[in-house]
C-alpha cells in the first residue's frame, strides 16, 4: 500500500492516477489495512462505539432499521392544488394497502413562483405556474392541496426557503379553520435559506434578515409545535451546484451551527429547539464517500451539539438525516440506466443510515416525472427495504478499515472548512456557560461567507473541475461520454402541464381577491411591517419575541392576504437581495 | 476528533484541481472577430450550476462571456442581446417553462430590433418539445450532457462577418456602431456623433463594489428622469479585463442592473479590454451622445464608464471624462496613506463604499485627509444608502 498523498500538502496533479480519485478529489490508495486509529480501543470507544452511542457515527439507534425503517418520502406535487391533492391521497392509499410497517409521510413540491414568494398573476410568474410543483397564493389553495388528508395524522414535509414562514403560516392558519390546533400538527419545513444562497438562488431578502426569519421559526415552533421540524438543513442543494462531498458536509454542518447560534442568542434554549432540527443530504455516486460522509455528519453534529453548544439532551444531539438520490447524476441518455444509478445510491444513503429517503424517478431529467416512473423509484425503496437484506444489521461496514479511515478523512477535512467559516465570522464569543469550548468561533461566519462570495466560488471550482474531468474523460458516465448510442430514440412519456393552469390558477386568485375584505387584508399588511420592524403586538400577545412575525402572518393568511402580499409586506421593511459577488 | 499519530502514514488527501485540466486556448483566433455571447437564465429558475461552467469554459476558449444574471424576463434578456451587439444568445431553461419563454423570447428579438441574432437554448429540453421550438424560432436546442468543446463550437458557428448596417432602430444600430469601433477601430462615417452633457468615469479595486454602486447610480437617474424628461437617458459603458491568454473575457457587471424594471431607460454596454487600453472610448462617447432616441425616449445626456478596475495605477481614464469617482472600501486605509499618488490623485469625487464594513470609519478619516476641497461620500451600494448624495456630487 502506497500513498501519493502527503500529509503536508495535497497531493501533485502529475503523479495522480486519475482512477484513484473520487468524485470529490480525494485521493485514495489502492487498498486498505490495520491503521493505528482504527486499532485503537480509545479509538473505538471514542470515535466509534456501538451504534446508539454517542457521537453516533454508526447509527442513532441499537437496533437500526429493525425497529424504524426509514420512512419512504416521494416528493410530489405539480399544476394546481386539486391536480397534487390527487396525487397524494394515490400515495397515502397505495401506502394503506401494505402489510408492512413501512412510513409514508407527504412531501409537498411548490412550484417556482411560490417558492420565489410571488403569486401566480406576477409578471415573474409566466410560464412557470404549476410546472415544477403545485402553486399556491392564498389560505383558499392551501385548503385544496390538503383537503380531506387526516393532517394531524400525516406528517407533512414543505420543501419551501424564501418564503417558508408565509406558507407556513398559511398552513398553520388553514389546520386552525379545519378545528385542528397547532401542536396538534407533524411535519417539517425545509427553511434553510443559508443553501439558497450557496446555491439554490431561491433567496428574497438579504443573508441576515432571512436568517432571522429562519429564528422565527424555531421560535414559534419551539414555543407551540412541539411535534414539528422547522428546520431541514440542507446540503443538498449545496451538492447539486457541484460542490464535492466534503463541502456538502462541511457547509451543511456550518449552516445548522449558525441557526443554532443564533437561535441561542434569541434566548432559546438548545435543548428544545435542537431535537427539532434535520438535516438533508445528498446521495451521489462514488459509493463509500456517500456512506462515509453521513457517518462523519453524526459525529460531529452530535460533539457540536455537545461540546461546543452545551445541549445535554441526548435528542438535541442527534444528526437526524433525510436523504434524496442525486438528480444531478442522471442523464437523459439512455434513461433506463437511472434506475441502476438511483439504485446503487439509494443503498448508500440506507447504509450511511438515513432516517428517510426520497429516489428520484429515471425521467427527471427530461421534464416531471410521469406516474410509472414514480412507482418505479418507490419500488426501489421497497426492494431495498424487503429483499436485499441491508436493513437487518446495523452499520454493517462498520470497523472496515477503508470505511473508518475515509470516515476520518471526510471528518477532518470538514473540520477544517468549518474553522475556515468561523474564522470569517465576527469574533469570538461564547454562547453558554456549561459549554466545554470557550472560544466558539466567529459570529455569523456563514453570512460572512455568503458576503464574501465565499461558497459560491468555491462550489463554482469544484463544479467546474467535475466538468473538466468529463470533458478529458477521467470520468466516465455511461450513455454520456461513453457507450453512446447515437441511434437512440427516447420514447419516454413525459407529463406535460398544460398552459391552461396557470391562466384558471390566475382566475380563482382574482375571484379570492374580489371576496375578502380589502380593510383586513391592510391592517393584517400593517402588522406585518410592524413585525418586521422588531414590535408586534400579535408576537408579544402570543409570547414571543416582538420581532417574530410568525403570529402576524398567521393573522394575514386568516384575512385572506396572498403570498405575494405578505412576502412584499416584509420586503418593505427588509429589501430585496440582488445577490452577492457572482464570481 | 480522530487521533492525529505522528508516524501514521495514511493520509487521504483532497486533489484541488482537475485530474485533466480544460486546456486554456484561443479557439477562436480564425474566426471574423471575437465572438460575443449573451448566456441568460429567464424566469424565477435558480440553478445556475450549467450556466456558470458554460461561461468559464467560453472564457477559456477566447469567447467574450455576457451573462444576464437570474431571473430575466424574455424582454430583459433581448434588449440585453441588442446593447450587447452579441453573435448569439443562450438561454439555460431548468424549470420546464421553455415552450412558453422560449418563443417568447425569439418574438421579443424582433420586436426590439435584431430578429437576426439567433436564439439557443440549453437545458432540460424533452427531446419530444425540441421540434416545436424550433418550430417557434429558435436556432438550435443542447440537452444535458453535452461536451465543453461542443458547446464552444456551437457558438463559434454562430459569428458571422460584421455589416456595418445591422438595423433600423438606432439603439441597435449604436451597438453594432461600438463593436465596429472597439474591435476593428472602424468608424461608420455617417453615424450620428455628440458628446453627452455628462461623462463619469467611476474607477477602483476589483471587489470596491463599482458595479453595484454604477448601477444604483444609472437607476437613480432612470428615476429623476422619469419627473424630469430635461435630464435625458442614461447609458453605462462597463470594461473587464480580457485574458492574455486567451483573449476571452467575462463580463458580468450588467447582472447587477435590474432591466426587468428599468427596460430601456438604461443602455448598457459591457466590453473587455487588455490592460488599460482605451483606445477609441472617445469615439465610442460620442456615438452614445449621438444616437437618435427610440421612440418617446430622449437622447442620452449621462454616461457612466466603469474601469477595469485594474488597481493603483489605473489612471488613464479620467484623459476620457468629465469627472473621476475613486471608489474604495473600508480595509483599504493603508493604500490610502501608501499611495498619495496615482489613482487617488485623479479623484474629483472619494467614495467610500461598504461603510458598514469594520475599518470605514479609519478610511473616512484617511480620505479626508487627503481629499482637500474634493467631496467624499459614503455609500453601501447593495443597500442603495448613500447613492443620492453621490448621485448629486457626481451630477446634481
Amino acid at each position: 500500500m502506497t500513498t501519493l498523498s502527503s500529509r503536508q500538502g495535497t497531493p501533485n496533479p502529475d503523479q495522480v492516477d486519475p482512477q484513484a480519485v473520487t468524485i470529490s478529489g480525494l485521493v485514495l490508495d489502492p487498498s486498505y489495512g490495520p491503521d493505528k486509529p482504527a486499532d485503537s480501543l480509545k479509538h473505538i470507544e471514542r470515535d466509534i462505539p456501538e451504534p446508539g452511542q454517542f457521537p453516533y457515527t454508526r447509527g442513532l439507534f441499537p437496533q437500526g432499521y429493525r425497529t424504524r425503517l426509514w420512512t419512504m418520502r416521494q416528493f410530489a406535487g405539480f399544476g394546481s392544488a386539486d391536480d397534487t391533492n390527487r396525487r397524494f391521497k394515490y400515495l397515502l392509499e397505495q401506502a394503506k394497502t401494505s402489510k408492512t410497517k413501512a412510513n409514508t409521510g407527504l412531501s409537498t413540491a411548490f412550484d417556482l413562483p411560490t417558492l420565489m414568494g410571488r403569486d401566480s398573476d406576477d409578471a415573474l410568474s409566466a410560464g412557470e405556474v404549476g410546472r415544477c410543483g403545485v402553486a399556491i397564493d392564498t389560505i383558499e389553495d392551501m385548503h385544496r392541496l390538503y383537503a380531506d388528508i387526516p393532517i394531524d395524522q400525516v406528517t407533512v414535509s414543505q420543501t419551501i426557503n424564501g418564503p417558508a414562514c408565509v406558507i407556513w403560516a398559511m398552513y398553520i392558519a388553514m389546520a386552525q379553520q379545519r378545528g385542528i390546533g397547532a401542536d396538534q400538527l407533524g411535519g417539517t419545513l425545509q427553511n434553510d435559506i443559508l443553501k439558497e444562497f450557496h446555491s439554490q438562488n431561491e433567496y428574497i431578502y438579504p443573508p441576515e434578515p432571512s436568517v432571522k426569519l429562519v429564528i422565527d421559526t424555531i421560535e414559534y415552533q419551539s414555543k407551540f409545535m412541539p411535534k414539528w421540524n422547522s428546520v431541514s438543513i440542507s446540503g443538498y442543494h449545496i451538492r447539486e451546484a457541484g460542490s464535492s462531498a466534503t463541502q456538502e458536509l462541511a457547509f451543511t454542518l456550518r449552516d445548522g451551527m449558525e441557526y443554532v447560534e443564533e437561535a441561542i442568542l434569541r434566548g432559546l434554549d438548545v435543548n428544545d429547539f435542537g431535537p427539532r432540527l434535520s438535516f438533508f443530504f445528498n446521495a451521489h455516486n462514488e459509493f463509500f464517500e456517500e456512506i462515509c460522509k453521513l457517518r462523519a455528519a453524526r459525529r460531529i453534529w452530535a460533539r457540536m451539539m455537545k461540546d461546543r453548544y452545551g445541549a445535554t439532551n441526548p435528542k438535541a444531539w442527534y444528526m437526524k438525516t433525510h436523504v434524496q438520490t442525486a438528480g444531478c447524476s442522471l442523464t437523459e441518455q439512455q434513461p433506463l440506466n437511472n434506475i441502476v444509478r438511483v439504485a446503487y445510491q439509494a443503498m448508500a444513503g440506507v447504509l450511511g443510515g438515513c432516517q428517510s429517503l426520497h429516489t428520484d424517478s429515471m425521467d427527471e431529467t427530461l421534464g416531471l416525472p410521469t406516474e410509472q416512473a414514480v412507482t418505479v423509484a418507490l419500488r426501489t425503496q421497497q426492494i431495498l427495504a424487503h429483499e436485499t437484506g441491508v436493513t437487518r444489521v446495523t452499520d454493517p461496514l462498520g470497523g472496515s478499515w477503508f470505511i473508518e479511515q475515509l470516515t476520518d478523512t471526510m471528518e477532518r477535512e470538514a473540520l477544517g472548512l468549518i474553522a475556515e467559516i468561523d474564522a470569517m465570522g465576527g469574533g469570538p464569543f461564547k454562547l453558554a456557560s456549561n459549554t466545554k469550548d470557550d472560544n466558539v468561533g466567529g459570529r455569523a461566519g456563514a453570512v460572512s461567507g455568503i458576503h464574501k462570495g465565499y461558497f459560491r466560488r468555491a462550489i463554482a471550482e469544484a463544479a467546474y473541475r467535475f466538468s473538466e474531468e468529463c470533458e478529458a474523460h477521467d470520468r466516465i458516465i455511461v450513455g454520456v461520454n461513453e457507450y453512446v448510442d447515437n441511434e437512440e430514440s427516447r420514447p419516454i412519456d413525459i407529463l406535460e402541464i398544460p398552459h391552461q393552469v396557470e391562466v384558471d390558477q390566475c382566475t380563482r386568485l382574482e375571484a379570492f381577491k374580489k371576496n375578502r375584505s380589502a380593510d383586513a387584508v391592510r391592517k393584517a399588511l400593517d402588522e406585518i411591517r410592524a413585525a418586521a420592524k422588531g414590535d408586534s403586538k400579535l408576537a408579544r400577545d402570543a409570547g414571543v419575541a416582538p420581532e417574530n412575525v410568525m403570529p402576524a402572518l398567521v393573522e394575514g393568511a386568516l384575512a385572506g392576504c396572498t403570498l405575494g402580499e405578505m412576502v412584499q409586506a416584509m420586503a418593505d421593511v427588509y429589501g430585496r437581495y440582488a445577490g452577492g459577488p457572482e464570481w | 476528533m480522530p487521533e492525529h499519530d505522528p508516524h501514521h502514514a495514511h493520509q487521504t488527501a483532497t486533489l484541488h484541481v482537475a485530474t485533466t485540466e480544460f486546456e486554456k486556448l484561443d479557439r477562436c483566433a480564425e474566426l471574423p472577430h471575437r465572438p460575443r455571447v449573451l448566456l441568460g437564465k429567464m424566469g424565477l429558475d435558480g440553478h445556475d450550476r450549467g450556466v456558470k461552467v458554460i461561461a468559464r469554459a467560453l472564457r477559456d476558449s477566447g469567447v467574450h462571456v455576457i451573462y444576464s444574471g437570474l431571473w430575466q424576463t424574455p424582454r430583459s434578456l433581448a434588449i440585453s442581446a441588442r446593447d450587447e451587439d452579441v453573435d448569439v444568445v443562450a438561454a439555460s431553461m431548468m424549470s420546464n417553462s421553455h415552450l412558453v419563454l422560449g418563443p417568447r423570447l425569439v418574438d421579443s428579438m424582433r420586436e426590439i430590433g435584431r430578429p437576426d441574432i439567433p436564439v439557443q437554448m440549453g437545458g432540460i429540453l424533452p427531446q419530444d418539445d425540441i421540434p416545436k421550438l424550433l418550430e417557434g424560432g429558435v436556432a438550435s436546442c443542447f440537452t444535458t450532457g453535452v461536451g465543453l468543446l461542443e458547446i464552444v463550437e456551437a457558438v463559434k458557428s454562430t459569428v458571422k462577418h460584421r455589416e456595418a448596417k445591422v438595423s433600423d432602430h438606432p439603439t441597435a444600430q449604436l451597438a453594432r456602431d461600438i463593436s465596429l469601433l472597439h474591435e476593428a477601430g472602424k468608424l461608420r462615417t455617417d453615424a450620428p456623433k455628440r458628446r453627452p452633457k455628462r461623462v463619469i468615469g467611476v474607477t477602483g479595486s476589483p471587489g470596491a463594489g463599482k458595479s453595484t454602486l454604477v448601477a444604483s447610480l444609472a437607476a437613480e437617474h432612470a428615476r429623476r428622469a422619469q419627473e424630469d424628461q430635461s435630464l435625458g437617458r442614461v447609458a453605462v459603458v462597463a470594461f473587464d479585463p480580457q485574458s492574455p491568454i486567451t483573449k476571452g473575457a467575462l463580463l458580468g457587471d450588467r447582472l447587477r442592473v435590474d432591466f426587468n424594471s428599468l427596460g430601456q431607460a438604461v443602455f448598457y454596454r459591457s466590453l473587455a479590454i487588455a490592460g488599460e487600453d482605451y483606445r477609441g472610448l472617445d469615439d465610442i462617447i460620442q456615438l452614445i451622445g449621438g444616437c437618435a432616441a427610440p421612440d418617446g425616449m430622449a437622447q442620452i445626456d449621462t454616461l457612466f464608464i466603469e474601469t477595469v478596475g485594474a488597481g493603483q495605477n489605473e489612471v488613464r481614464i479620467r484623459e476620457h471624462v468629465d469627472t473621476t469617482a475613486v471608489v474604495l472600501v473600508p480595509g483599504m486605509g493603508d493604500a490610502v496613506q501608501m499611495d498619495k499618488a496615482g489613482i487617488l490623485e485623479i479623484a474629483d469625487t472619494f467614495v467610500c463604499n461598504k461603510a458598514d464594513h469594520q475599518g470605514q470609519n479609519e478610511l473616512m478619516r484617511d480620505l479626508r485627509e487627503i481629499a482637500g476641497r474634493r467631496k467624499v461620500i459614503e455609500t453601501v451600494a447593495t443597500k442603495g444608502t448613500g447613492i443620492n448624495e453621490l448621485y448629486e456630487a457626481l451630477i446634481g
